[in-house]
């Protein structure tokens, strides 16, 4: 879901589907008639919801055509919530779910769901924790089953905390110490840009604070927030919605609802003043340029117009910086970033990034090119965007969305549902995405810019590359 | 026409679980049906070939144009084809590239130039309504791209840019340092050019390479979604037909080394090895090639479930992920290892490595185990067909290694019918550990005593 993004939220115990040989994953809806759509037709997503007795909320959507399911699990507690002296906990839990329950001890998951197959998945975000399996249709019972044996009776031990604990570490290193340009982009433009620590700390967590981590934390973390009523079952795919909910309710049914603790204070004060930093990458060769900008409120009417903004300025090569950035001055191969930057569009509910980042020539003073940023920038502060390139955002949006709820064999439906269900207590808000999104006017879209492109609302980072002489020739 | 309608039904009931206590899980409900979505074949006058799979619920359409030209075709000109591929988006005859990159925007996607060893995909992903306009453009870009001399420099200075930031991953510096080893004069045995090779490509080069490699009888468009075939074919057709036949699909399959050895490339201050080893393997045309698969699965191929994975990193908690693949070029395939470990579980993490090659060699194989992954790739199998893009992958895959139908249809039960002994077999002959090309790219004052404690690493430490 983070295609955006170069340092995709912390992928946890990943697995998606092998590919050697022919396969490759994607979308599942195979479609047997093959009518053409209609021109302009919205695409509408059957949705129903419940809420058992004990506040867990359980979003079915139904789609026949091919013979998978898909089950997501989500949780209302992420990255942001860990407590201070336990960086990288949220993560680090998260791989925990996979190390054994009462009735699946370690290993049993995995040979459970792969075994029959399926493929399974973890992921920490700022304000969720996600799992999800897809299967074969007639393993619907099996996989609940086992979903709600983590969600009931997780076995912690200090064996398994211990041997997840040098996997995350290796994780690390994997895709953050070992990488040039990904430390910068992972922690150091939030850390930069949010005034709030909730928001801005190091998720992947110091090394220190992830050798302090016990049993005891673990159990407790689980005990507080891995609660039905703090959580989201998402079934989509080839069922029964009325046997797929009797089957949810026979195996969550009888778990016990937990008071859970206020969310910590998320929020940001409003910047006043542009902040600039820089950072030594020791493994960059060439230096990269990243601003952010405080976004407006997620699921807000200024959201939508920013997440426009967002496609006339960031994304595709028909975008205005991608124009005039790489096409016109030759500064970059291209121009990265968007909105929300741990995560996408709508599964984040505390304070989010519009963020962007390019990576260009030592030669190149960094000034020149903010000045050409600046530039793109003011015109959509100052005049009205014109309707070919409103039209054109909103075409890409809609195109965009389309492929997110036919990504990876349902799982990008799921994740919309859970989100919408998980944050705002109605997963049909799905089907008024594309209508709203189509309500935004030129107006809206200069008052937004004015407001959240404000100079004194940005934070401008530069790398500078520690390994820019030994690799010049 | 040819159309093709296969029901799987090999997804089976529960497969066994070793590790269970308490209750056990539910039954499953009855496997159902899957069908392989109908495909509609053709060849145009010109020889080129069209597929198209009408697909799915959702209002897009992808489209895919294969040519069959790529790094192998560069000769010593390394990244000429990339060059080649990257002016190819800088606009057509008639459209600058900023009018060809909105227009692609207003259909409802970008457009793509993907250029690999052995072939160069060109795509765009367009909404429903407007996929005629979208085949229009594709065409256009594939067939008179402007190659423009104006902004060469710029693209040359992105790769230069680009290379230097390659050339700095420790995954980049193994493939340099593997592919160098395996493949000898072979064009694939350089992953990157140099500086001075990058500097040289004028214009004229990027336009012969053009003009020699790209035509209608090395291409076959595959298409995929909700669309109106008939318009469709009419499209294609009418943007198509009169493409030249161009030149015919070049061969030059490459003679990969199985003699085995080891490079250490030093990464002062790293904090991981990236470890590979590789060896020649037979490849998807070979009758035995289910046998090599199972193998590689219960190796290393099947994420969590593979050996290589639950001793590596579930077990001794060395690295992120260990896993092993077979990718397949054109009558040459190649296996590899590939893991990023800790600095410290350098040597341990090849000495399971070898131990775990010893084991799927010497010792019977557990029933359940197999059955696992027989379950696993049955279900990935309706994965990988279920939605455009993989069925396009599929039917683009048969096609370059002119696979019959048969290999989807007998797909799964040709790994049903693997047995144990033909594991060992196939393992003990294709894996042999002399025959390993290895490499290891880390901080070799920490990862040099490690090696010389690695025993199947002393016939290259001697001196």
């Amino acid at each position: 879901m983070m295609r955006r993004w170069l340092i995709p939220a912390l992928a946890g115990a990943l697995m998606v589907a092998g590919c050697a040989g022919p396969v490759g994953p994607g979308p599942a809806t195979p479609d047997r008639g093959s009518a053409h759509a209609e021109p302009e037709a919205h695409y509408r997503v059957p949705v129903t919801y419940h809420r058992l007795e004990n506040g867990l909320k359980v979003v079915i959507s139904p789609d026949t055509t091919a013979p998978v399911v898909t089950v997501a699990v989500y949780y209302n507690v992420g990255l942001r919530t860990e407590p201070r002296g336990l960086t990288g906990f949220a993560h680090l839990f998260e791989h925990m779910m996979f190390q054994g329950s009462a009735n699946l001890p370690k290993g049993g998951f995995d040979q459970l769901i792969q075994g029959n197959g399926g493929i399974i998945q973890g992921q920490t975000k700022p304000d969720m924790t996600l799992y999800y399996e897809v299967v074969p249709a007639h393993m619907l019972a099996p996989v609940l089953w086992a979903e709600a044996d983590r969600m009931a009776r997780l076995a912690v031990t200090e064996e398994n905390l211990d041997n997840q604990r040098a996997v995350v570490k290796n994780e690390y290193r994997l895709k953050i110490e070992n990488q040039p340009y990904s430390r910068f982009l992972s922690v150091e433009l939030s850390a930069a840009a949010f005034e709030n620590w909730h928001n801005g700390h190091n998720f992947w967590g110091e090394m220190e604070d992830l050798d302090a981590a016990s049993v005891a934390s673990a159990r407790d973390f689980y005990r507080t927030y891995y609660a039905p009523n703090n959580a989201v079952v998402v079934i989509v795919g080839d069922v029964d919605p009325e046997a797929a909910l009797a089957l949810v309710t026979e195996h969550f049914g009888e778990l016990e609802a937990r008071p859970r603790p206020p969310m910590p204070d998320l929020s940001e004060p409003r910047q006043e003043k542009e902040k600039t930093g820089t950072y030594l990458d020791p493994l960059a060769p060439q230096p990269m340029l990243a601003f952010a900008y405080h976004a407006p409120p997620p699921n807000t009417e200024a959201y939508f117009a920013m997440e426009l903004i967002n496609q006339i300025l960031l994304q595709g090569a028909d975008s205005q910086l991608y124009e005039r950035i790489v096409t016109d001055k030759g500064y970059s191969s291209f121009v990265g970033g968007g909105l929300n930057l741990q995560g996408d569009l709508f599964d984040a509910i505390g304070p989010v990034l519009f963020a962007g980042y390019l990576i260009h020539d030592l030669e190149v003073n960094p000034a020149e090119i903010v000045a050409e940023i600046d530039d793109v920038i003011d015109g959509l502060r100052r005049e009205l965007v014109d309707a070919e390139t409103l039209n054109r955002a909103k075409l890409k949006f809609r195109s965009g969305f389309y492929e997110a709820q036919g990504g990876s064999f349902g799982i990008g439906r799921a994740d919309l549902l859970a989100a919408f269900a998980l944050f705002h207590d109605d997963p049909s808000m799905i089907n008024r995405v594309e209508p709203e999104m189509a309500s935004v006017t030129p107006e809206l879209i200069r008052e937004v810019a004015r407001e959240y492109l404000r100079p004194t609302n940005r934070t401008m980072m530069r790398l500078e590359p520690g390994a820019a002489a030994r690799n010049q020739p | 026409m040819r159309r093709m309608n296969i029901a799987i039904l090999t997804l089976l009931g529960l497969t066994a679980i070793s590790a269970l206590a308490g209750e056990a899980p539910p039954a499953a409900g009855a496997p159902r049906e899957f069908n392989l979505p109908e495909k509609t074949v053709f060849a145009l006058d010109n020889g080129m070939r069209v597929t198209m799979v009408p697909f799915g619920q959702l209002p897009k359409v992808s489209m895919v144009l294969r040519v069959r030209t790529g790094n192998l075709n560069e000769g010593d000109e390394t990244w000429l084809a990339d060059l080649a591929g990257a002016l190819m988006q800088e606009g057509t005859t008639s459209l600058d590239s900023k009018a060809v990159n909105r227009r692609a925007a207003e259909l409802g996607g970008g457009i793509g130039v993907s250029v690999g060893a052995e072939t160069t995909s060109i795509s765009i992903s367009s909404l429903s309504d407007k996929e005629t306009d979208a085949i229009a453009l594709l065409a256009d870009v594939v067939r008179h791209p402007a190659l423009p001399e104006s902004e060469l420099e710029r693209i040359r200075a992105d790769f230069l840019r680009n290379l230097s930031i390659a050339r700095v991953r420790p995954q980049g510096m193994a493939a340099v340092a593997l592919n160098a080893r395996l493949y000898g004069d072979h064009p694939f045995a350089a992953v990157y050019p140099s500086e001075d090779q990058l500097l040289r490509y004028g214009i004229d080069d990027i336009r012969r390479y053009y003009g020699s490699n790209f035509g209608a009888q090395r291409s076959h468009l595959f298409v995929s979604g909700r669309f109106d075939p008939d318009r469709m074919r009419a499209a294609v057709e009418r943007h198509f037909a009169d493409w030249a036949p161009g030149p015919e699909v070049y061969i030059d399959v490459p003679q990969p080394t199985r003699i085995g050895s080891l490079q250490v490339v030093d990464r002062p201050g790293a904090p991981q090895s990236t470890i590979v080893a590789a060896i020649p393997v037979i490849g998807v045309d070979d009758p035995h090639y289910s046998r090599l698969m199972m193998a590689n699965d219960i190796l290393g191929g099947a994420g969590f479930l593979s050996r290589l994975f639950q001793n590596l990193r579930e077990d001794k908690g060395y690295t992120y992920g260990a896993s092993t693949s077979t990718s397949n070029n054109f009558h040459s395939a190649i296996w590899r290892f590939s893991a990023d470990v800790a600095s410290e579980a350098t040597g341990p993490s090849l000495s399971e490595f070898f131990s775990e090659l010893r084991r799927i060699k010497e010792e019977p194989l557990d029933t359940a185990e197999m059955d696992r992954i027989r379950g696993y790739r049955g279900g990935i199998f309706v994965l990988a067909n279920a939605s455009r893009s993989g069925i396009i992958g599929t039917l683009a895959f048969m096609d370059f290694h002119d696979l019959p139908d048969t290999y989807l249809t007998e797909y799964l039960s040709r790994l049903e019918a693997v047995t144990g002994q033909e594991v060992n077999d196939m393992a003990s002959g294709q894996w042999p550990v002399t025959g390993l090309s290895i490499v290891v790219v880390g901080d070799r004052a920490l990862i040099d005593p490690q090696l010389a404690d690695v025993e199947e690493l002393a016939p290259y430490l001697a001196d």
